[in-house]
């Protein structure tokens, strides 16, 4: 009998050992982790966009419940989570045997007291923390450009991108949060932590200190963010005034032209990226998903993509003339209606004679027609060349996530995707649409706010950017240089150039398409006013602009979805930011 | 003639059984010092090793004056024992202490008295005195039959006090004796089939016609240990609880009050019951094996007392109390480790309880007197003194 004992024994204490040392620290070790700060995100005046705020979480050890059913019923009902996506939380960290699992991190006082009250003796297993959250002085200023924050899932952690994250990672989900994850994540620290049979800790074992994350400064000028944003909802107002009631989304953005320092970045709808920390509510997902919502969380700045319509006109009159389709001064008459092709072709009004100037200023349809055209008789693809080399149809390079690379047609694309033999030839009309902005090209507004900076700035086309610099949390030294050095002059006539600049000049004064805008406006504008037809829409509204038109500081693109007129709606929006850009210039980023 | 007699009874004292039995006792109140010397609601952290020391001076005292006496005399003493043993018992009905459910104690103003404790060692006597009296090969059924009605009496009373663990013991005791007498292996055949009977009765029949003759903690512990696994926070705890502290001692433990089980009380009971488990986790394997070699050494000194008795009657008593001393030693230990039951029952002169350290004392006591008795006889100066008187 006593040898049965001393097996036993062996076995327990030699044999079997190593399991039971580590149930024994499991009983009684708990790793608490310490949440790092993110880096604060600054906009270029260093005012705070985005700060952390001290929050309250509710964390859950499984194994110290006394009684998993009841105590989570409860503790859901305390913290106003529904009990199954606690559970579901527990699920998803049942491999992290060793942690606390955060369920809710933003108490409320009064939650916070009734737990505090009944922790010790109605839920063993349950715990308080401090957490840092993520707060917005700014409200929903630049939502889009921010993003948001939230905990990492398990198919990003799958992802290569996240090799180094671990579970119940608080993650940037989109804008610069994603971007510059890297800089803002701070390293998580960690108390290990001995607690008796009550959970009561008894001694600290080893803590680590978590590190706070970099700061990133952005080229966003709060206040012209702001004032966008306003302008934008203003605009879809107006239209509605207008009587194109259908107006609801848009996008504007306002760029530097020399260097593509994004000074403001507008999408409409938006949305409160506040929504996202501790945990968003039911009703807000629903609202944010709803089908008249309209994609709040679309960027339609980088990621909406719409026909440029007169907007490209520009372009087609560059690639004329470097193609040597068209000079300066070659002439078209325009009666209205262009009837070359089978189907008639026509104006928005009747220009009689037209040069490349007036067609630019007063966007003569017919006018580009016939460059189109001409390029198709001379089986050329100037247009596409030369849209692509203003970057449409590519990536501009934003630092930002999910922009759209928009589309430019040519007879190979046709010919890939068409479904039948019609649909599969280049025609002479795509050409034609083409030089107007129609048809099947698609841009973003980045895009076109780019292509007038080339414009603007002498041919050089910039990298669009919002990140500046990264800057350490502690000590305020820069770490990094975000601004990127790829600046690329394009291989074309500045005296050209100057032409089109002169048109989009005139088009802003009196007899100008949008000179009932910006006639009275100081200083000088230049700009175009695109109404892009969308089949089955009411049309999306466009203007982009630089100023001052003999030495540009800001370029400025507006879209109105279904705004109706680019006149009427789109530009007089432009004008309400160029107002506030002018009231208060932005000034230079000199950090560092 | 006094002096003599007590010079003579001091050389026939057997010190190496005393020896061991005392460095048990110490090496229990170390382990129950570990165990409560950081428990803030205790008026100080020797409390419990006090009164535990308390209890085994007055069990060391008990023994000198049974040493001295010719055990053999209490043999005529059945009766008054037995009806002392039933009336101690029966009092704890009438002015006993509830604690935890289970009316156990008598409080007597100095100390808990746990008369379930002094019922095992008046057992043994009386049922030793019953069997010494009874002619061999005769009338074997009577005698198996008179010996569990002796037993039955104050195990049914401790039964519904309730303490299972001392009616257990009271049952172990009464078969080991009867197999120490030597009864025919179709009796305990019977009493096998008879307890198996009697076990389905109470924990499934009973049951179901409304009759919970043990309390349903009790059936809890009972059952547990086939799968202790299986609810670690329910019933399972105590003993999951218990095998994590052992098997995380290892071989050599984790050091005197570094244990973690026992040190922020994750380990239950840890200074009565599971005090085995503060052993092993704080001591290891190694600390395990000397309480061993202790235990082993003091059944060895009490087999050879057994086999030297005098009388019949003695070598009953000393089996007795060996019996009853190993069937609570491997019964707890086995406890803990998750081998047997959990029952309530102590580790002898290790787990705290004055009740239980003068009762086991006392047994020592009478181990005493028949070693003391039996060498005594083979004294020359003995014989003399006697003649000369």
């Amino acid at each position: 009998m006593f040898a049965v004992l001393i097996f036993r024994l062996w076995f327990l204490q030699v044999i079997a050992a190593d399991d039971y040392v580590a149930m024994a620290q499991n009983n009684c070790i708990r790793e608490i982790r310490e949440e790092a700060p993110r880096g604060i995100i600054y906009d270029r005046n260093m005012k705070p966009l985005v700060e952390n705020r001290a929050g309250l979480a509710v964390t859950v050890f499984p194994p110290a419940l006394a009684d998993p059913d009841r105590e989570i019923e409860e503790l859901g009902k305390a913290i106003d989570v529904p009990p199954q996506k606690i559970r579901e939380q527990l699920e998803r960290h049942a491999e992290d045997t060793y942690r606390s699992v955060v369920v809710n991190n933003d108490l409320t006082p009064e939650q916070k007291s009734y737990l505090i009250e009944r922790m010790p003796l109605y839920f063993p297993g349950v715990d308080i923390k401090k957490y840092p959250l993520r707060d917005y002085p700014q409200g929903s200023t630049a939502a889009h450009v921010l993003g948001h924050v939230g905990e990492i899932s398990e198919e990003e952690l799958r992802d290569p991108r996240y090799s180094d994250y671990s579970l119940g990672d608080e993650i940037g989900k989109d804008g610069v949060e994603y971007q510059f994850d890297r800089y803002l994540r701070g390293t998580d620290g960690s108390r290990e932590v001995e607690v008796d049979a009550a959970g009561r800790p008894k001694r600290e074992l080893r803590s680590i200190d978590a590190q706070p994350g970099n700061n990133v400064v952005l080229t966003i000028d709060s206040e012209v963010q702001k004032a966008t944003e306003e302008a934008l909802a203003a605009g879809i107002d107006l239209a509605h005034g207008k009587g194109y009631y259908a107006a609801n989304g848009g996008a504007a953005v306002v760029m530097n032209p020399k260097d593509g320092e994004i000074y403001a970045m507008a999408s409409y709808p938006s949305f409160d990226p506040a929504q996202w920390v501790g945990g968003m509510s039911p009703e807000y997902y629903q609202e944010l998903n709803a089908p008249w919502a309209n994609d709040p969380l679309l960027n339609r700045v980088i990621a909406g993509q719409y026909p440029p319509a007169s907007t490209f006109k520009p372009v087609t009159a560059i690639a004329g003339m470097q193609e040597n389709v068209v000079t300066p001064l070659t002439d078209f008459t325009c009666t209205g209606v262009w009837d070359v092709l089978s189907q008639p072709f026509k104006c928005w009004s009747s220009h009689g004679d037209v040069d490349m100037e007036k067609a630019i200023a007063e966007s003569c349809d017919i006018y580009f027609y016939n460059v189109g055209y001409r390029f198709y008789k001379a089986d050329s693809l100037g247009i596409q060349r030369w849209a692509e080399i203003f970057g449409l149809g590519g990536a501009t390079g934003v630092d930002l996530p999910g922009e759209a690379v928009g589309r430019v047609p040519d007879p190979a694309w046709k010919q890939a995707v068409g479904e039948t033999e019609v649909d599969r030839m280049w025609l002479p009309g795509d050409s034609v649409n083409l030089s107007i902005g129609q048809g099947d090209i698609l841009v973003t507004p980045l895009q076109m706010a780019r292509v007038y900076a080339a414009i603007a700035n002498g041919g050089r086309l910039v990298t669009p950017h919002v990140g500046l610099r990264v800057q350490d949390q502690v000590t305020g030294v820069t770490l990094a240089d975000l601004q990127p050095q790829d600046t690329r002059q394009l291989d074309v006539s500045l005296q050209q150039l100057e032409v089109v600049r002169e048109g989009l000049v005139k088009a802003a004064e009196t007899g100008g398409t949008s000179g009932d805008t910006f006639a009275d406006f100081s200083p000088r504008v230049a700009g175009k006013t695109g109404t892009a037809q969308v089949v089955g829409k009411t049309d999306y509204a466009w203007y982009v602009a630089f100023a001052p038109a003999d030495d540009p500081q800001v370029v400025v693109a507006v879209l109105i979805e279904q705004g109706g007129g680019s006149a009427s709606v789109a530009a007089p929006t432009a004008r309400r930011i160029l107002e506030a850009f002018f009231a208060h210039p932005p000034a230079p980023a000199n950090g560092g | 003639m006094i002096a003599l007699d007590l010079r003579l009874h001091l050389r026939h004292f057997d010190y190496a059984l005393l020896a061991a039995v005392l460095a048990v006792v110490v090496y229990g109140m170390v382990l129950i010092y570990s165990a409560t010397h950081a428990d803030p609601q205790l008026p100080g952290p020797y409390y419990y090793v006090k009164i535990q020391a308390a209890a085994a001076v007055l069990g060391l005292l008990l023994i000198v004056p049974l040493a001295f006496i010719d055990y053999r005399g209490l043999r005529n003493y059945r009766t008054p024992i037995y009806v002392g043993v039933l009336l101690l018992t029966l009092l704890v009905y009438i002015v006993g202490s509830t604690a935890q459910g289970s009316q156990r104690w008598i409080d007597l103003g100095v100390f808990n008295l746990q008369p379930s404790e002094l019922t095992k060692v008046g057992m043994v006597l009386v049922l030793a005195s019953y069997l010494a009296g009874r002619p061999r090969g005769e009338m074997e059924v009577q005698t198996t039959l008179v010996t569990l009605a002796y037993t039955s009496l104050p195990l049914l009373l401790i039964f519904f006090e309730p303490d299972f663990g001392s009616a257990l013991v009271l049952l172990a005791l009464a078969v080991a004796m009867l197999f120490l007498y030597g009864v025919r292996w179709t009796h305990f055949a019977a009493m096998g089939v008879a307890l198996v009977g009697a076990l389905l009765l109470v924990l499934k029949v009973l049951p179901v016609v409304g009759l919970q003759l043990m309390k349903p903690y009790q059936v809890d512990r009972l059952l547990v240990f086939l799968h202790p696994d299986h609810d670690p926070t329910g019933a399972g705890y105590n003993l999951m609880q218990s095998k994590i502290a052992i098997g995380s001692g290892m071989l050599t433990g984790k050091g005197l009050y570094q244990g973690t089980q026992a040190q922020l009380n994750f380990l239950p009971e840890h200074h009565t019951d599971f005090v085995f488990s503060v052993l092993g986790e704080e001591l290891g394997f190694i600390g395990a094996m000397v309480l061993f070699a202790l235990f082993v050494f003091i059944v060895w000194r009490g087999i050879r007392i057994m086999l030297m008795a005098d009388s019949l009657f003695g070598s009953l008593v000393a089996g007795g109390v060996l019996s009853m001393l190993l069937f609570q030693f491997f019964v707890n230990i086995g406890m803990t480790i998750g081998i047997m039951p959990v029952t309530g029952i102590t580790l002898p002169f290790v787990s705290y309880g004055g009740s239980s350290m003068v009762a086991n004392l006392l047994g020592i006591g009478l181990l005493e007197s028949i070693h003391v008795r039996s060498r005594m006889i083979g004294d020359r100066r003995y014989r003399r003194a006697r003649i000369t008187a």
